[in-house]
């Protein structure tokens, strides 16, 4: 049931808006702007809030943003995997722009262009979260890829320039593949919207091939942002960002909006059904599964922390994908608990990573030996983040484990379960190294006098390292049932 | 009495949120205030084993508190104390006191960072003891996980780079446990919806699917309690790990492996579904080899230490045996070995441990007429040898004798002929060890004796005992009460349950062991 609804439009427009209020404060005055970002997230996480007990109750808030012709509007509504994805990636928000008042610092040049490109993100990202129908989301999608190009080039070096234009190329790719199956799909059913079971079962008996092609054409589009293999190669390069944004946009929103593009293309535009029909997903499992056991080879290989964590972004994102394609109740609701889960372990171990960088200034792992004793606190936390994604109880990571891989056996491929396990192994093969170097190595490294680093890193680093063990403890309280009601929404239909 | 049932239920969670507050405590603030670790290992250890006891007269009565909390999901975390988790957490909760004791004096004050030694010490501990008072696998596995993990610390301790090649290799393998215990959870659970310890099996239906998670199981358990050939992790480990954490993973950790075998067996599996199988034969095959293996290997050490590791997977060879033979003879035996071969164990590294001291060198060749100096020592280590040889009323003269009484059960006469060959092939590496120690005549000059065993870099062999000065030891050279009393209280272990009018373990195992059945 919709309801006209002007909090979507205010989620998006208020960090859309709001972003130029960041460039009214004097250039050099770090501490005026973060506190205009701050204000500014924080109405827009509070428009985000404001939704849920009206979604909750069941209702559809929407907005209509813009009309241009039947079928090119842009409509935001806010169903439950849009408002959960939405709530995840604004509250998050808040935390960064904490957390980045401490990291620009250090990198004192062009924060108003910073920030302000910071923020327009999130307008893009909540955008992506509410958009009602496939050209909504196909805009705000490369609203998302041109909000943070900027971003991506932000130190203005040639090398920084050179994977900011392989960012854009990827992306923009994506994007193009996607309106590409958005037009096609225009011309037999103009001015769809999303709908749990798709909109797309008419055409099935007529039109198979034409479903196969489209659909293989948007899951490669929403899949370049999701860096399923081998579209992947633009995450790598992206992480000559600044550390908030490798924390934020390619570890949490950028490339999630890409999963979240390929659960609303299965569930929302397609069914299980008319795939299982088209008989595809099984080829999409194995190159998943591949794109998760390869990233993570790939990440072993890895001697630059920050590269490192993007291959294990790669293989986890891999996982949501793989929870949505087992087109069981048990594995999508896995693949949502892991939207959250990893977002809050990535995240954790960005920000560590972050502030190891800013005070030591070593971005390789292997120079990074006894750094525990520098820096106990960040890499405790560090530590419990990697646990978690290895699946270690009783940090979150391990419960979304258990449902992908109760999902795998209840959609009968128990083959995918051994998938997630391996690289499960993997995982600890790549993260244990480093735990053990920061904390068991000798080194030249002495205990800081004073601060460990600023505390606006520090906090919200601790905050979330807690937050990531308490979701593991009471996830029965907090986010099963959260993920349970928004599959339960997606499947039932 | 509602009061006192309540205050029973919330017992087992105390005792393992005790260590575990304490050891996080010590190992966040303790550096710098080295008065605080003694007392608080000491009281942190001391409270588990007396409110242990506290269970005996539900557990006598045949009422088992449990308690479930609603977190850790899909099962949540519980608690139950039944026969065997009664039996198991008196035994390791014991095991927890003595040690610390010991390590306390051995691990002295100049030991550096101390305070993270016992803090992880004390994690450890805490995980041992969620392991024995867990209700439900679920429970288990997070606790088994976390013992595991922590006990990594201690292994790293000394950061030599061999240490930490030691550790990394423990903590692949106790990953790879964690990963096949966690597919073999998935499984069960999603299969039965259940995971409790409160029912004598599950009703699993046998498909591929069950039986991959039985392979899961024995493989995580076979890599904690070094079933062959699993067992890779294990002579590294206690080679380079300080002494007492060595003996805490032979005395406690290697058994959590065993116990947990018989909770699949008897909770999850069911011993009469198994029975229906062939799936329990092959571990049979491999235990027997585990068996046979542990001991010729441990014949060839030269290094004391790594000749009790590899005599500990022979050790534990019989615990798995006697689990896998399915008859309810058998399985007494395996769980009773379970204390006998920890008190054995736990004597024979802590006297080790001050033969090393005192001698600075781990080779057995070194230790000749060591006994003359070390007389109480030498006596607790020969009542140990004695146990493992199998004598009557030691502690292993029982659990092998049930368990070759279960072997003519399953009318298995090779695996009573491995039994028997076993028990010689003990006397063949402990015994010389005694009396070379006793009879053997001092070395004049040490230079036909490397300086150090194969680890190469034990800190014992670094406190300035080295060959020159050890012919100037005083006659008589006893280490002080605090370290002897835990190798006398384990050495008299060893038989004292065997010569009290009842042996309570001996009745809390068969009466547990009769619910499987």
């Amino acid at each position: 049931m919709t309801t006209a609804s002007i909090f979507p439009a205010l989620a998006v427009l208020v960090p859309g808006l709001g972003a130029f209020l960041a460039l009214l404060a004097p250039e050099n005055s770090l501490k005026r702007i973060t506190f205009y970002s701050l204000l500014v997230t924080l109405a827009g996480f509070a428009s985000v809030a404001f939704m849920v007990p009206v979604v909750m109750e069941g209702l559809i808030p929407e907005s209509k943003l813009l009309a241009l012709l039947p079928g090119f509007e842009l409509t935001l509504r806010v169903d439950l995997p849009g408002l959960y994805f939405g709530l995840m990636s604004s509250s998050l928000w808040l935390f960064a722009i904490v957390y980045s008042h401490g990291y620009m610092e250090g990198h004192g040049s062009r924060l108003k262009r910073f920030y302000f490109y910071y923020i327009i993100s999130m307008s893009a990202t909540m955008g992506v979260a509410f958009a009602g129908n496939l050209f909504t989301l196909y805009f705000f999608f490369e609203m998302l890829t041109l909000a943070t190009y900027p971003l991506v080039i932000h130190s203005g070096t040639g090398e920084a320039h050179r994977s900011g234009t392989r960012y854009i190329i990827y992306c923009l790719s994506g994007g193009a593949l996607v309106v590409f199956a958005w037009l096609i799909s225009q011309a037999y059913l103009p001015g769809a919207f999303f709908q749990p079971g798709g909109y797309l079962e008419p055409l099935l008996s007529d039109h198979k091939n034409l479903l196969t092609v489209l659909l293989v054409t948007l899951v490669a589009g929403f899949g370049t942002k999701a860096a399923i293999m081998p579209l992947h190669a633009w995450l790598p390069g992206a992480m000559v960002a600044p550390t908030p944004v490798s924390a934020l946009l390619h570890a949490v929103a950028v490339v999630k909006s890409g999963v979240f593009g390929i659960i609303r293309v299965l569930y929302f535009v397609y069914n299980p059904e008319i795939i299982r029909e088209l008989a595809v997903e099984n080829y999409l499992l194995v190159l998943v599964s591949i794109t998760i056991i390869l990233a993570s080879i790939l990440a072993l290989r890895q001697s630059v922390l920050k590269l490192r964590l993007a291959y294990s972004t790669i293989g986890q994102l891999g996982y949501i994908t793989l929870g949505a394609l087992l087109f069981s109740s048990l594995g999508l609701t896995g693949g949502m608990l892991h939207l959250l889960n990893h977002a809050l372990l990535k995240i954790t171990l960005f920000f560590c990573a972050g502030a190891v960088i800013n005070e030591t200034g070593i971005t390789s792992i292997n120079e990074l030996k006894g750094v525990g004793r520098r820096m106990p606190l960040t890499m405790l936390c560090f530590a419990l983040g990697g646990l978690g994604l290895i699946g270690i109880l009783p940090i979150n990571g391990y419960i979304s484990k258990l449902y992908l891989l109760q999902g795998a056996m209840e959609s009968g491929k128990p083959l995918f379960a051994f998938v997630i396990l391996a690289s499960s192994l993997l995982n600890a093969l790549y993260y244990l190294p480093i735990i053990i170097n920061a904390f068991f190595k000798e080194s030249d490294f002495k205990r800081p006098e004073g601060r460990e680093s600023p505390p606006a890193m520090l906090v919200p680093t601790v905050i979330l390292a807690v937050l990531c063990l308490a979701l593991g403890l009471f996830a029965n309280m907090t986010t099963i049932p959260a993920a349970e009601r928004v599959t339960g929404y997606i499947l039932n239909f | 009495m509602e009061m006192n049932n309540a205050f029973i239920n919330w017992l087992p969670l105390t005792i393992v949120l005790l260590p575990f507050f304490a050891g996080l405590a010590l190992y966040l603030t303790g550096e710098g205030k080295p008065g605080l670790v003694n007392p608080l290992v000491l009281v942190s250890t001391l409270l588990p084993l007396i409110f242990a006891a506290f269970f005996y007269s539900p557990v006598a009565a045949g009422r088992f508190p449990s308690m479930a909390l609603d977190i850790l999901p899909p099962v949540g975390l519980s608690f139950r104390i039944d026969y065997l988790s009664f039996y198991a957490l008196l035994l390791f909760t014991a095991a927890g006191l003595v040690v610390s004791i010991y390590a306390l004096h051995y691990l002295g004050q100049s030991e550096a960072r101390r305070h993270r030694f016992f803090g992880f010490h004390l994690l450890v501990l805490s995980g041992c003891y969620g392991v024995a008072a867990a209700g439900d696998f679920f429970s288990f596995y997070l606790f088994f996980e976390f013992m595991s993990i922590m006990f990594f610390v201690l292994v790293a301790h000394n950061q030599s780079g061999a240490a930490i090649r030691a550790a990394y290799k423990f903590l692949i393998m106790t990953i790879i446990a964690g990963v096949t215990l966690f597919l073999a959870v998935a499984v069960v659970y999603w299969e039965t919806g259940t995971l409790t310890f409160a029912r004598p099996g599950l009703d699993l239906e046998q498909s591929t699917l069950v039986l991959i998670a039985f392979i899961g199981f024995v493989i995580a358990f076979g890599i904690k309690s070094a079933l062959f050939p699993l067992h890779l992790w294990m002579p590294d480990a206690y080679s380079e790990a300080p002494l007492p954490a060595a003996t805490i993973s032979s005395m406690i950790m290697l058994k959590t492996g065993a116990y947990g075998l018989i909770r699949v067996y008897g909770n999850i599996y069911g011993i009469e579904h198994l029975g229906e199988t062939d799936w329990s034969f092959y571990l049979v095959i491999l235990a027997g080899f585990t068996i046979l293996f542990g001991s010729i290997v441990a014949l060839a050490q030269e290094d004391l230490i790594r000749r009790l590791a590899y005599s500990g997977i022979a050790q534990v060879g019989y615990i798995i045996l006697g689990i896998a033979l399915l008859n309810q003879l058998a399985l007494a035996g395996a769980t009773y070995h379970i204390l006998a071969h920890a008190f054995m164990k736990g004597a024979l590294f802590l006297c080790a441990g001050l033969m090393i001291r005192k001698s600075g060198s781990r080779l057995i060749a070194d230790l000749k007429g060591i006994g003359r100096k070390l007389p109480v020592t030498m006596i607790c280590f020969t009542l140990a040898t004695i146990t493992a040889v199998g004598m009557p009323p030691f502690n292993i003269f029982i659990s092998k004798w049930h368990l070759g009484l279960g072997a003519l059960e399953a009318e298995s006469l090779v695996i009573v002929l491995i039994l028997l060959a076993s028990s010689m092939l003990n006397a063949a590496y402990y015994l010389p060890i005694v009396t070379r120690a006793f009879l053997g005549a001092e070395a004049e000059d040490g230079s036909e004796h490397p300086e150090a065993g194969p680890g190469g870099t034990y800190r014992a062999g670094q406190e300035g005992t080295g060959e020159k000065n050890r012919s100037q030891f005083p006659l008589l050279a006893e280490a002080p009460a605090a370290l002897l009393v835990p190798v006398i209280i384990l050495a008299l272990g060893c038989f004292v349950f065997g010569l009290t009018p009842v042996n309570l373990p001996l009745v809390l195992i068969e009466k547990g062991i009769a619910l499987y059945f």
